[in-house]
């Protein structure tokens, strides 16, 4: 029954905590592969969680781990299975995100939104996304100041 | 020339001038260029760093990184948690909002007359005056038709099939080229905001202007106000630096936004019953059109329609927005392998958006980490006139054209067609059901002339106290149902006018 996208025991590539496991995974089945446009582990996934991880306020980071540690392990109030996402197999676990994203919990819904934004925060800037839908790539972001004069 | 950004830890900085500006904002930056022009020394004080244009970001990540106050997370706590939506940087949100111009109507000096005792057809004709400098010295032009890109252009046609007078927009941009990077900043420096022009303005009238430098509290002598301190901020890491004191000998002009300000002023002791209260805002919410044309919503002017056709009898505003992609993914409703889905026609959408002159109040305290609260929750009246507004904006839609409406209302389908627009009518009016943010804010540090129900007098010197004055919009004490970036500008010169005139 079990589809993992890429369940704890496949460190390989993903070495590290277990939350930073869990914050891919709730993003990965936020956009999944497997459609016609790339799915977010096509995207740089794991250079944009470590940038945030580097530059993001705490609250945001805070917000992103609860949000996905809620879609992941909150199977039990979106498909009534009490189990993580992760056991689930591909069609209930897309019917539990979809669940989710609409929750009559708002803080529920609020938490998954914020997972869906940072989704879209590194889905979108990708050159093979914009490519999709014919727009250039974006510049860098330089990120520099003016220093004092 | 002299700016001052980050200094490591180690002697405080210190500084003197005749006046220091708290914020380079629309307001910050006006009333100091017109503090500069008049003569006076003037040090412009603001949190976040100084990008040029070179250093603005391209993606939202980016801008929300680089220019956003907090990376955009200030939310609304109320009934419904709805983003507050401001920029930290020098220049202010002129930076990273869509350089909309609109002059104050003339009924908001009427109504600050009957109801807060000053105003009137006077300070209507003196604000009008700075307007009309304000559009030569910024280039206010309509947003030029071989640029305004087909949404805008759909809007146009949609308002006009449905009888809804309507406009371009006048943008402080000059050669816009219809790049749809607004809300990242202007890189190619056609958006004329206050960093290009009043703030560089004032450092060649001999200003200083000191960036990376939240203030944290206003300090006083006795009850006049004599400068203001803080620690620098380092804008990659945040970490703290310096110590900071700037003395103003003449006197202190807080203009740090309308959340910002009250929670200032609040750490800084002052004492008011008002301040903080009567917050408001133009909470808006957007409603997607699906054409079977391409519209391809990242080209063309970011908002260049505009219709006020509403403002007096509903105060709606209807308005076009191109949502970049990366928000567009959050925006659109649902998840997984379905969201994918939904997203593949996202160059056939465009969000055109209602905002909504809103009768609900708030309140805005400071909280922990010098980090403003803001209290505040759309009332049921309130709720009705957006979700009227969002019908108005859906019949536009289908007017231009559409197949298809997304309105991203919790409880309505995902699609309504033209047969089923008026469901949106039958919409929840429970804020949560709603995606909604704020984005023009008012309040908190009211002006008016009775000391128990505001903050600052008619000329806003803060009442109670010697050399403070509010110059931002914190200190309206209406909404204005029209962008309001114009109108604080215009009031900023005003007040600095007032302040050169003693």
């Amino acid at each position: 029954m079990a589809e993992p996208i890429g369940c704890p025991h496949q460190r390989g590539q993903h070495r590290g905590v277990f939350m930073g496991w869990v914050v891919r995974y709730a993003l990965k089945m936020m956009m999944p592969s497997g459609g016609k446009l790339p799915g977010i582990d096509s995207t740089e996934m794991v250079p944009f969680l470590r940038q945030l991880r580097r530059e993001a306020p705490f609250l945001i980071r805070l917000g992103l781990v609860l949000g996905s540690w809620l879609l992941v392990f909150a199977p039990i109030l979106t498909v009534y299975l009490p189990v993580p996402a992760f056991f689930l197999s591909k069609r209930l676990r897309e019917k539990h995100v979809q669940r989710a994203t609409a929750h009559r919990f708002y803080l529920f819904r609020q938490a998954v939104l914020l997972v869906k934004m940072m989704a879209g925060l590194c889905w979108g800037r990708h050159p093979d996304v914009r490519a999709r839908f014919e727009m250039k790539p974006l510049d860098a972001d330089p990120g520099t100041w003016r220093e004092g004069s | 020339m002299t700016h001052t950004a980050w200094q490591p830890k180690g002697a405080p900085f210190e500084l003197e001038a005749d006046y220091v500006v708290v914020g380079s904002g629309a307001g910050g930056a006006s009333a100091a260029v017109t503090l500069a022009r008049g003569g006076e020394s003037v040090a412009i004080v603001e949190a976040g760093p100084w990008r040029a244009p070179q250093d603005y970001p391209s993606s939202m990540y980016g801008a929300m990184r680089d220019m956003m106050d907090d990376w955009g997370s200030l939310i609304t706590r109320g009934r419904a948690l709805w983003p507050v939506v401001q920029a930290r940087l020098v220049g202010g949100t002129t930076v990273i909002n869509s350089a909309i111009v609109v002059r104050t109507p003339g009924d908001v000096f009427q109504l600050w007359q009957e109801e807060h005792g000053f105003g009137g057809e006077a300070m209507a004709e003196k604000v009008w005056q700075y307007q009309d400098r304000i559009e030569e010295e910024l280039h206010v032009t309509p947003v030029p038709l071989d640029y305004e890109g087909r949404s805008n252009r759909l809007a146009r046609e949609g308002a006009d099939k449905i009888g809804l007078h309507d406009h371009h927009m006048n943008r402080n941009v000059k050669d816009c080229v219809g790049r749809g990077q607004c809300l990242q900043g202007c890189r190619l420096e056609r958006k004329q905001s206050t960093n290009l022009n009043y703030v560089p303005e004032v450092m060649q009238r001999g200003g200083h202007v000191l960036s990376c430098a939240p203030v944290e509290r206003v300090e006083f002598e006795g009850n006049r106000a004599v400068g203001v301190s803080g620690t620098f901020r380092h804008p990659q890491n945040r970490s703290k630096g310096s110590r900071f004191f700037v003395r103003g000998r003449k006197g202190v002009v807080i203009a740090a936004s309308a959340t910002h300000s009250p929670a200032l002023l609040q750490r800084s002791g002052l004492r008011s019953r008002s301040l903080g209260q009567y917050f408001r805002a133009h909470p808006g919410s957007g409603v997607f059109g699906c054409y079977d044309e391409a519209v391809h919503p990242n080209t063309g002017a970011t908002q260049g329609w505009s219709s006020l056709a509403m403002r007096q009898d509903r105060g709606l505003k209807l308005e076009t927005l191109h949502l970049p992609l990366e928000l567009t993914a959050g925006r659109l409703s649902g998840g997984g392998a379905q969201l994918l889905q939904r997203l593949e026609e996202y160059a056939h959408l465009t969000m055109w958006i209602v905002a909504v002159r809103a009768t609900s109040v708030g309140s805005v305290k400071n909280g922990w980490g010098n980090k403003p609260v803001v209290r505040y929750t759309m009332n049921q009246h309130d709720m009705e006139r957006m979700r009227y507004g969002m019908h108005q904006v859906a019949r536009m839609h289908f007017a231009a054209g559409a197949k298809a409406i997304i309105p991203g209302v919790v409880g309505l389908p995902y699609k309504l067609g033209p047969d089923e627009i008026g469901q949106i009518l039958e919409a929840s009016l429970e804020p949560r059901d709603w995606t909604s943010i704020l984005s023009h804010l008012f309040g908190g540090c009211v002006a008016g002339v009775d000391p128990t129900q505001s903050v600052c007098d008619a000329r806003g010197q803060v009442h109670g106290y010697e050399g403070l004055t509010i110059a931002d919009a914190s200190g309206l004490p209406t909404t204005l149902g029209v962008n309001p970036q114009h109108t604080v500008m215009a009031m900023g010169m005003l007040r600095a006018e007032q302040l050169l005139e003693g």
